[in-house]
């Protein structure tokens, strides 16, 4: 194999994929990367076993061939190659050879038969995303996935259709978010759940990326592919808790405070919160205002008052700050409103005037 | 441990020596022998990259030894399975402990997403008694040979198990036969489905998806009751899978003859395969229920207790739940069993009274079984179909509801007592003969639940 390359288009590839192969103990041959050389291509291939990535790199294709790399090694060459345009890789024997205008270096090779193949297509529904608005719906729900594995069902994002909208959900259980993305033409698919790690890896293989994408859908496994990118992931076998029935359909207190001051409040509530992140809530409806208490018997106590619109009975409920700062970064306008319809039940949360998002968070007991 | 297991077993015994330790641990450590079908070994993987990895590297290796073991084995399959399919879930409060927050209260989801069965509703849960006895029966005759009753047709008033039976036969099959494509929907859930074909401009890919399946159970057909559109629909979907032999079960909560607004087409199809019904449960039944749920629940209830709600509550299952659901919260509020009093005093409000309908309520509902404008029946008209209502109802309030030869000639346009009686007899004279009037009656008996 010998091929002539970008070297910034080499790095961009390598970005991607380089979180993908973690280091293995009991196979550590998935720590390496495949490169396979076609017509005018390059394809970088890694995988861990949950997620396989394909990335395609246009190059200067003098001899075919291909060559099995450990990754970390060729990601630290490529990184520390400085302002370097073109770079030559050549194999000889089991020997990498990689040459730019000022550094010559060769690096071992590990044979390429012991690499692991991709799960292939067979015949998955298939639809058609644009991916800013996919990885869009993702990043706003991602953070309140479950992180323990305890459950792998809610480990995930769990993702479905409903006439031309796509639902992102995830929960751990102590919250829950969920957004609604249209999307133009048909989205008509069975709902997938994708461990949350997995997704994690999608989100960076993929970000920045503007483009419309095919995504196959199938049994076990589901598959993305972009003009240069080809990703795999495997789905969780199991249902998704029925979220629907636990969303309250009425509330007694609601208030809409703006989301710069509640951040404002929150940083200093930080410094008092306990270990369980506790601070209570209280609305004053007669002075329009909602207070904040946190308490930490090594610090100390604070108390900070927002100007709020408040509607209804007056309501105290402790809530754990960590979920509220979660969100903040997903609240695309400049207030936020919460709803209440009891203190023992979930509050819902949305940002004003974007009824796509919904936050459910459910109060700590006392 | 059967056969295949067996040789499977021996084969990764082989393997494992034959390759290094971290390739044996990666790709076989998991995998299992699932199934045998004719020369096909098929062979369950944890996941999709194992799948491919098998079958692209070490297919002949695994072929040639299998072929030691069974020379009448020719190729492989590689299914991707969980191995252990009795797998709980955890309960959501477990993580709840650690993080001394409260969670949200879910519930879990056991609708399998392929066959929209929901996995709860088994066999297990299912009391069976004289009430329910011939459906089950059928549902058995099923499960042994798909298709030797197409369609199985069951009805039977609200809360009596229709939607229990025909959930647990499907999962049934699902388990027998694994190969089968099986669906269970609702007739809401069909015309949803249909409506949106409609609007997305793809209703070949809604026919194509319902004429795949093998079986198909359709819950509560009643509602398509009156939508032509729909009924034309599921007639040719009908007629696809009966032509095919693929099994139908349908459920609903009259006999098709007495839906109104079904088609006569879709109707006489119906009844080419087996209709059954589901009666109320009598009181040996209930006390059965009672006990079965009770135990499935762990919900502590005295030998008493229950004999006490099975001879005061009648019918509806789904009302014995809810009795016992008081019953499991206030056992659990107040710590202890419950006696036959507290009992008592929790169910004052969840008896209902027995039925006392108007007398014009009774004609009304009748009048409507029978399709017959209800003013007619008050009128003097003596059209024949008109008359036999008239005389149905005067019989059914004579002798379900105790009602005076007088009252109803007064009640039913001022007519002479003498009619009345002589209509009653009419009517008994009639139910001697000709056993659909028979049928009919039932049927008005358990709208009007007497």
């Amino acid at each position: 194999m010998k091929i002539e390359a970008h070297l910034e288009k080499i790095k961009d590839a390598i970005s991607r994929i380089q979180k993908v192969s973690a280091k293995n103990i009991s196979l550590p041959i998935l720590e390496n990367v495949l490169i396979t050389s076609g017509n005018n291509t390059l394809v970088l291939r890694t995988t861990n076993l949950h997620v396989g990535v394909e990335i395609t790199v246009p190059v200067k294709v003098i001899e075919k061939g291909e060559a099995l790399v450990k990754l970390e090694v060729f990601n630290a060459i490529i990184n520390n190659l400085g302002n370097e345009e073109v770079v030559i890789f050549e194999v000889i024997d089991n020997i990498l050879k990689i040459t730019t205008e000022k550094s010559e270096m060769s690096i071992n090779l590990f044979p390429v038969d012991d690499f692991p193949t991709l799960p292939k297509k067979e015949n998955e529904v298939e639809i058609k995303l644009p991916l800013p608005l996919f990885l869009d719906g993702i990043r706003s729900v991602i953070y309140a996935a479950s992180t323990s594995d305890i459950k792998p069902e809610i480990s995930s994002v769990y993702i479905y259709s409903d006439n031309n909208e796509v639902i992102f959900v995830s929960t751990d259980s102590f919250r829950l978010a969920e957004k609604r993305v249209v999307f133009e033409g048909n989205a008509d698919f069975p709902g997938i759940i994708i461990p949350v790690k997995n997704i994690n890896e999608f989100v960076k293989i993929f970000s920045g990326i503007d483009e419309e994408v095919s995504v196959f859908i199938g049994k076990n496994q589901f598959f993305v592919q972009s003009e240069n990118i080809f990703f795999t992931s495997r789905l969780i076998d199991g249902n998704y808790p029925d979220y629907k029935q636990i969303i309250p359909k009425e509330s007694k207190t609601e208030f809409v405070l703006l989301k710069e001051e509640l951040v404002q409040s929150l940083r200093l509530v930080n410094i008092f919160s306990d270990s369980f992140n506790q601070i209570l809530i209280k609305t004053k409806n007669k002075d329009g205002k909602v207070e904040i208490f946190s308490r930490n018997t090594d610090v100390g106590e604070n108390e900070t008052a927002i100007d709020a619109a408040i509607k209804g009975d007056d309501i105290d409920v402790y809530l754990n700050h960590k979920y509220l700062t979660d969100v903040f970064p997903v609240i695309g306008s400049d207030s936020m409103s919460f709803s209440f319809l009891d203190k023992n039940k979930a509050a819902v949360v949305r940002s004003v005037g974007d009824p796509s998002f919904l936050y459910l968070i459910m109060p700590m007991n006392r | 441990m059967n056969t295949i297991d067996k040789i499977w077993k021996n084969i990764l015994t082989e393997i494992e020596l034959e390759i290094s330790k971290p390739n044996f641990n990666t790709w076989f450590k998991k995998t299992f022998a699932l199934n045998k079908e004719g020369g096909v070994f098929i062979i369950g993987v944890p996941n999709e990259f194992n799948k491919e990895w098998l079958h692209s590297k070490f297919h002949e290796m695994i072929l040639e030894k299998l072929q030691k073991y069974d020379e009448g084995i020719n190729s492989i399959e590689y299914r991707v399975k969980k191995q252990n399919l009795e797998k709980k879930p955890a309960p959501f409060e477990e993580e709840g402990k650690k993080n001394s927050g409260r969670t949200l209260p879910f519930e879990m989801n056991t609708v399998n997403k392929e066959t929209g069965l929901n996995e709860k509703y088994s066999f297990h849960s299912f009391v069976v008694g004289p009430f329910n006895e011939l459906a089950y029966s059928a549902a058995q005759a099923i499960i042994k040979k798909p298709g030797v009753y197409n369609p199985l047709f069951i009805y039977g008033s609200t809360g009596l198990g229709k939607t229990h039976l025909i959930q647990a036969t499907g999962n049934k099959i699902a388990q027998d036969y694994e190969n089968l494509k099986i669906f269970y929907t609702s007739s809401e859930k069909f015309s949803q489905d249909y409506v949106n074909a409609l609007k997305n401009n793809s209703i070949n890919a809604f026919k194509n998806k319902y004429r795949s399946y093998d079986l198909l159970i359709m819950d509560d057909i009643q509602f398509f009751s009156g939508k032509e559109k729909l009924q034309e629909e599921l007639f040719h979907l009908f007629n696809i899978l009966y032509d095919k032999e693929k099994q139908i079960i349908f459920s609903s909560d009259k006999h098709p003859n007495y839906i109104i607004g079904l088609e006569d087409r879709l109707r006489s199809r119906f009844s080419a395969g087996m209709i059954v019904d589901i009666t109320k449960p009598d009181y040996e039944s209930r006390s059965a229920l009672l006990k079965t749920k009770a135990s499935q629940r762990k919900i502590p209830i005295n030998e008493d207790v229950v004999d006490f709600l099975a001879s005061n509550l009648d019918g509806n299952i789904r009302d014995l739940e809810g009795i016992l659901n008081s019953i499991n919260i206030q056992t659990e509020l107040k710590q202890k069993k419950l006696s036959i009093q507290d009992v008592k005093a929790l169910i004052k409000n969840n008896i209902k009274p027995k039925k006392h309908l108007a007398v014009d309520e009774i004609i009304k509902i009748v009048s409507e079984f029978y399709n017959t404008e209800t003013e007619k029946i008050y009128d003097k008209t003596r059209k024949k179909e008109v008359v036999y209502v008239r005389q149905i109802i005067m019989y059914i309030l004579r002798e379900f509801f105790n009602v005076s030869y007088p009252t109803i000639g007064k009640e039913i346009g001022g007519r002479d007592h003498t009619t009345v009686i002589h209509s009653y007899e009419r009517v008994k004279e009639f139910m001697k003969e000709d056993p659909n009037i028979v049928q009919e009656i039932d049927q008005l008996k358990a709208i009007l639940d007497v």
